[in-house]
């Protein structure tokens, strides 16, 4: 409010609640009309305009920060003593574990269980109207996804308590498949989506399902991560350290953290969070049969058809899968990636081969283009006028030096068009 | 007591401005994230919350204002020696960075050359809180926020430009 006598000018304070919109109407027009006609307020105007763009920009820059800086004296609890801080402090650079750096108390975990479980009850919701009902193949029944039995499941309280009970179980350092084991959280009922009469054992089914798809998970990302550290062996130090911290970090309850810690504008980030403390969202174990119509169609140095038999593991998201050629009766590695819009990628692992598929939606099977090739490694010898024998040894062994020049190379060759190739659901045949 | 489902909501629309303004404020991520985690364990505890997003910025500040308040003298010294650290570090090959880097340790320096009171009113504006609103997370007159911020906006922008010159004459 800005109410002076003729004559009397604006002060600095009041031409910057100005200039933020913060006077009201008619303080506003009141200070517009002076300043149009006073030039040393005019003057002040601009200096005040290039104060808070010049301020928006020294703020601005502060925002481009490293984290892990904070003092010693600081990693402490947060409003704990003085004593308790030195302690801290030194049990602190002992173990730079995720959850010590993130210090999670009973309270803590308790806010972001509660937290996580809101905002996945509160997204999911939004979601599990558009979810359709995903038909497995022969043999299985219909799981539906997003939906819950209405009359048994627990209220939305419930799940929420039960959310925090488990986070505080996390919290304090109850063994991992343990936190694994108690994941079926079920999700809050939109109502009308199970008939009353066959709730009870579509749940406890979703339940189990659900509970094994989350033990599979998280045995599936040890097993790729362990995979890694093998692999590791031919790879450097870096990428054998970034191996092991994906081992330390499978537990879906850490990831869960992880979201809760470093968020960021995906709002799809709490529903993986959740999801991957509930693994409500879980799909089972599925197969499929991968199609061209093209004669001698090759995807990878296999004809099709082939297999894709797909771990249990989440419905959206990441699960390993083997591709099994029909022809050779022979196996590799496969990565499942379905996304939010029902889309599908297959990237094949196989040594020496390099095949992606991308597919559509699913409309009773899946169309979409299936590309291929192979991976000419080469090992070049990295020839050092200095150790010219060590170096050819780098040729043939990993070099565990971090800036050591690479000494294996891959070319790829891919094939030289996709194939159009379908997918369409096929009962799972014998492990 | 605040429920689940409006700590849910409040944890949504506050969650990531409040992480800036503490990192703005502290110069560290993980720092800030830690904070604000705690200023939402106390919305938990809270029995009713009137205006909160100047709640939730009080509260962190507050707890800012804790921690610097039990060990000043140490969070002076660190600061001084990671400034100078990071005026060292930037030395780097790629001028950009090296810039940014510049710039980064200028505005630390600048901000923390500001009255608390002042900072935390510049900082809580950028983060887009209303006059109002810095009143009451900061206990004054909505009248004196006009001249709080401009008096910090001032006083930043001189200790900025101070420094800069400062950097110019060491390099000349």
């Amino acid at each position: 409010m800005w109410d002076a006598g003729p004559g009397e000018h604006p002060d600095e304070g009041t031409i910057h609640a100005w200039l933020d919109g913060a006077l009201d109407a008619a303080s506003a027009e009141r200070v517009e009309a002076h300043v149009r006609g006073c030039a040393a307020c005019s003057g002040l105007t601009a200096e005040a305009r290039g104060l808070i763009a010049g301020a928006s920009r020294v703020v601005a820059a502060l925002d481009d920060v490293p984290a892990g800086t904070r003092p010693g004296w600081a990693q402490s609890e947060v409003g704990g003593s003085g004593a308790a801080s030195a302690a801290a402090s030194s049990a602190a650079a002992a173990d730079r574990s995720l959850w010590r750096r993130l210090r999670v108390t009973p309270a803590r975990a308790a806010i972001a269980a509660t937290i996580i479980v809101a905002l996945g009850l509160t997204l999911t919701h939004d979601r599990a109207a558009k979810e359709s009902v995903v038909t497995l193949p022969a043999g299985h029944s219909e799981l539906r996804v997003g939906g819950a039995a209405p009359s048994v499941s627990p209220s939305k309280d419930g799940a929420l308590d039960s959310g925090v009970a488990r986070n505080l179980e996390i919290a304090q350092g109850r063994p991992s498949m343990e936190a694994a084991r108690s994941q079926a959280i079920p999700q809050a009922p939109p109502p009308g989506a199970v008939p009353v009469e066959t709730a009870p054992v579509a749940l406890s089914e979703e339940r189990v399902a659900a509970g094994r798809s989350a033990v599979q998970v998280l045995r599936d990302t040890s097993a790729v991560a362990a995979d890694k550290l093998r692999v590791g062996s031919a790879a450097t130090g870096a990428a054998a350290a970034r191996a092991a911290d994906e081992v330390a970090l499978a537990t879906p309850a850490r990831k869960a953290m992880q979201a809760l810690a470093q968020p960021s504008s995906d709002t799809l980030a709490p529903v993986s969070a959740y999801a991957a403390i509930s693994g409500v969202r879980s799909g089972a174990r599925s197969c499929y049969s991968l199609e061209s119509t093209e004669s001698g169609a090759l995807w990878g140095d296999q004809p099709l058809p082939l297999v894709v038999m797909v771990d249990s593991g989440p419905a959206v998201g990441t699960r390993s899968a083997t591709v099994r050629s029909v022809a050779a009766g022979t196996e590799a590695r496969a990565t499942w990636v379905r996304s939010g819009k029902d889309s599908v990628g297959i990237t094949l692992h196989r040594v020496g081969m390099v095949g992606t598929v991308a597919l559509g939606p699913d409309a009773g099977g899946r169309a979409g283009t299936a590309s291929s090739g192979q991976v000419a490694t080469n090992l070049e010898a990295t020839v050092r006028a200095d150790a010219p024998t060590r170096a050819r040894a780098k040729s043939v062994a990993p070099s565990p030096a971090p800036n050591a020049e690479p000494a294996r190379s891959e070319r790829r060759v891919p094939n030289a068009a996709p194939l159009q190739v379908t997918l369409r659901p096929i009962a799972c045949p014998p492990r | 007591m605040v429920t689940p489902d409006r700590l849910s909501a409040l944890f949504k629309a506050y969650h990531v401005p409040l992480v800036r303004f503490l990192t703005r404020r502290l110069g560290d991520r993980d720092w800030a994230e830690e904070l604000a985690q705690e200023t939402f364990v106390r919305a938990l505890k809270q029995d009713e919350i009137a205006s909160e997003r100047s709640w939730l910025f009080a509260v962190a500040s507050n707890l800012v204002r804790d921690e610097a308040r039990r060990e000043a003298r140490e969070r002076k010294r660190h600061e001084l020696m990671r400034t100078q650290a990071e005026a060292e570090s930037a030395v780097e090959p790629e001028p950009t960075s090296m810039e940014r880097a510049e710039d980064r340790a200028l505005a630390r320096q600048a901000i923390e050359m500001l009255a608390e009171r002042d900072r935390d009113a510049l900082l809580m504006r950028e983060e887009g809180l209303g006059y109002e609103e810095i009143a009451e997370a900061l206990g004054l007159s909505v009248a004196s926020v006009g001249t709080t911020l401009s008096r910090a906006r001032r006083r930043l922008m001189e200790a900025y430009e101070s420094l800069q010159q400062e950097r110019s004459a060491e390099r000349a």
